[in-house]
């Protein structure tokens, strides 16, 4: 087919309809962009509630049991087999005891910062820490011991303590540069020179290294059996109602402020589903709109597209002229829709990038797997509807 | 490419046509290439149904047409589509032109289809039957007589083996009627093509093999 040939037949073909063919790829575009941007704010949302700092939030909690008039005073610790209970859980992948000291430790700071405190030391196993900083663990016969001061408990000293005393406030830089006395099992128990190397979100104490708990416990407290007060527990979804049921129902107490994060991710996650849909709804409306422009297009040719084929053009020729027509308005609507798409990941990665928070700079898999396949249903649509009303 | 005819009644004339007899319909009746009819009936009995047929245009008949060896009622859409671009070409009676292109465009649209005939060819063709100065006019604002010209010249640019004509001529005065009969025949000849027309009157426009009362 000649280039003069290809201009006639665009030109039966309703080359005069250029307003309604910008209008129909337009609302494509639209469409299409509405998808891509729904399906960027979800993906987003899950790398920020699904990344590792955020994680440690949204999947670790510590358990305890309630605290009531009835059971104040009795044993309120938790037995091996309601921790065997709690492990076997649903939705529970693994649980940790949360050993507490069962000696006195007593901590001294001399120079700018004198002071002098009880700490309440316990420790977790590695698995459970939200950080592990360098130099963490302990061997008997070290006498450097670090420690993991909760942020909490450092903001209480910070804005309670410090101002009260007359002590000056601290950085967390420049609190992991000094160093503590620790006395442990009372005058007659072990000294120890104590580095804060690091800050815990998830624990509410001082934690330090498992073996030096369990080391001063047999040293120190050797009578006594050291049961857990608290669990700690990584669950695939913390605000699973049937889990959060189930331990109010043995009578557990949940940070509520762990679960906070956890409730906001589900919250997050039905917002951005529920936008998805009716992007997907819009896209679906724009196809159709683009459908009948394409419909309303061969319609209105209807009388020359017979007198063609009666003059000896094939329906098949006539549907290839045809999707020549249609097929680049359609790649020009998804081209542009992904350039957007690419624009506002960039700003999204450069925005987040702003506040710390970890996000790239081009849009992911989804992105491209949910643009490919509206493009390829979009032009079996096409292909199907062109191929109905140009018939053998 | 010969044209066989076995016992086709169409549709519309079935009942017209119970226990009157016709040379065409529902017989057998071979057109070998190369030859010139003459199908010359007056209005109303089917010389356009006929024209319709052998162009596959038409196929609520009963009975067998066949194009060659082919048998036109299996032909797919390729097929048919093939036949009607380098094998039969036809001149309608209605013209069938699009009325929103010119001339030229009405023209290359079939010239273009095979690209045989050289585009020289259909200038000189258009001078020939005087309507060389309309080919940029859009075909609505063309006479019948001027219209009817196109659609001559477009019927003869594209190879063929049978040039099928229905009243080709009916809105043409004697001299553009001769002129284009001249060029017809010239371009069935250099083709070696066999050719039917279709009209009211008798003429001697072409020198027939065979004429056909309907």
């Amino acid at each position: 087919m000649t280039d003069s040939t290809k201009h006639i037949i665009n030109k039966l073909l309703g080359s005069r309809g250029r307003i309604s063919a910008f209008a129909a790829t337009a609302v494509l575009f639209v469409g299409i962009t509405l998808l891509l941007l729904s399906v960027l704010v979800w993906w987003n949302f899950s790398l920020l509630l699904a990344g590792e700092r955020q994680d440690n939030h949204a999947t670790f909690f510590v358990l305890g049991k309630n605290i009531t008039e009835q059971n104040m005073g009795s044993d309120n610790t938790f037995s091996a087999t309601e921790l065997a209970e709690i492990r076997q859980t649903s939705g529970v992948i693994d649980a940790g005891v949360v050993t507490p000291a069962l000696f006195p430790a007593y901590a001294t700071l001399g120079g700018a910062v004198a002071m002098a405190t009880d700490l309440p030391l316990e420790s977790v196993a590695d698995k459970f820490l939200d950080t592990i900083p360098p130099g963490w663990g302990w061997r008997p016969g070290q006498r450097e011991l670090p420690i993991l001061v909760s942020s909490s408990f450092f903001d209480i000293y910070n804005y309670v303590f410090a101002p009260g005393q007359g002590l000056p406030q601290l950085s967390q830089k420049s609190a992991t540069m000094l160093t503590l006395k620790l006395q442990v099992g009372g005058p007659a128990g072990g000294a120890y020179s104590a580095h804060v190397v690091g800050f815990t979100e998830r624990f509410g104490s001082v934690l330090v290294p498992q073996s030096f708990i369990e080391y001063s416990n047999r040293m120190y407290a050797p009578a006594i059996e050291a049961r857990p007060s608290q669990i700690v527990i990584h669950a695939a979804d913390p605000a699973e109602e049937k889990l959060n049921s189930l331990f109010r129902q043995k009578g557990y107490s949940i940070n509520a402020q762990n679960l906070r994060w956890a409730r906001l991710k589900q919250i997050v996650s039905v917002v951005t589903a529920t936008s998805g849909i009716i992007a997907f709804l819009l896209t679906a409306i724009s196809g159709l709109v683009f459908s009948l422009f394409i419909q309303l297009t061969l319609a209105r040719a209807q009388q020359s597209l017979t007198l063609l084929r009666q003059l000896g053009y094939s329906a098949t020729f006539l549907r290839r002229v045809v999707y020549r027509r249609i097929f680049p308005l359609t790649a020009v609507a998804f081209a542009v829709a992904m350039a957007v798409a690419l624009l506002v990941q960039s700003f999204a990665g450069g925005a987040a990038k702003e506040h710390q928070l970890n996000l790239p700079f081009l849009p992911g898999w989804p992105v491209w797997t949910v643009a490919g396949s509206a493009g390829m249903i979009l032009a079996l649509w096409l292909w199907v509807t062109t191929r109905n009303l140009i018939r053998e | 490419m010969q044209l066989t005819l076995q016992n086709i009644v169409p549709s519309t004339l079935a009942t017209r046509l119970q226990g009157s007899a016709s040379a065409i319909w529902g017989r057998e009746l071979v057109l070998p290439m190369g030859s010139c009819v003459l199908v010359q009936a007056p209005s109303g009995t089917g010389k356009t149904t006929l024209v319709q047929i052998l162009y596959g245009l038409n196929s609520s008949y009963t009975g067998r047409l066949l194009w060659g060896n082919t048998e036109a009622s299996t032909a797919s859409d390729k097929i048919v589509s093939d036949l009607r671009s380098r094998q039969v070409s036809i001149i309608f009676q209605d013209m069938r032109l699009f009325p929103e292109l010119s001339a030229r465009e009405n023209i290359e649209l079939k010239r273009a289809q095979t690209d045989t005939v050289p585009v020289e060819m259909v200038e000189r063709w258009a001078l020939r039957l005087g309507i060389a100065d309309k080919m940029d006019n859009l075909v609505s604002t063309l006479s019948f007589g001027e219209q009817q010209r196109v659609s001559i010249i477009r019927g003869l640019a594209q190879p063929f083996q049978w040039l099928l004509m229905d009243e080709p001529f009916s809105h043409l005065d004697n001299r553009n009627r001769s002129a284009a009969a001249v060029l017809i025949a010239e371009r069935v000849a250099e083709q070696g093509a066999g050719m039917l027309l279709a009209d009211l009157e008798p003429n001697d426009l072409f020198p027939y093999s065979q004429t056909l009362q309907m």
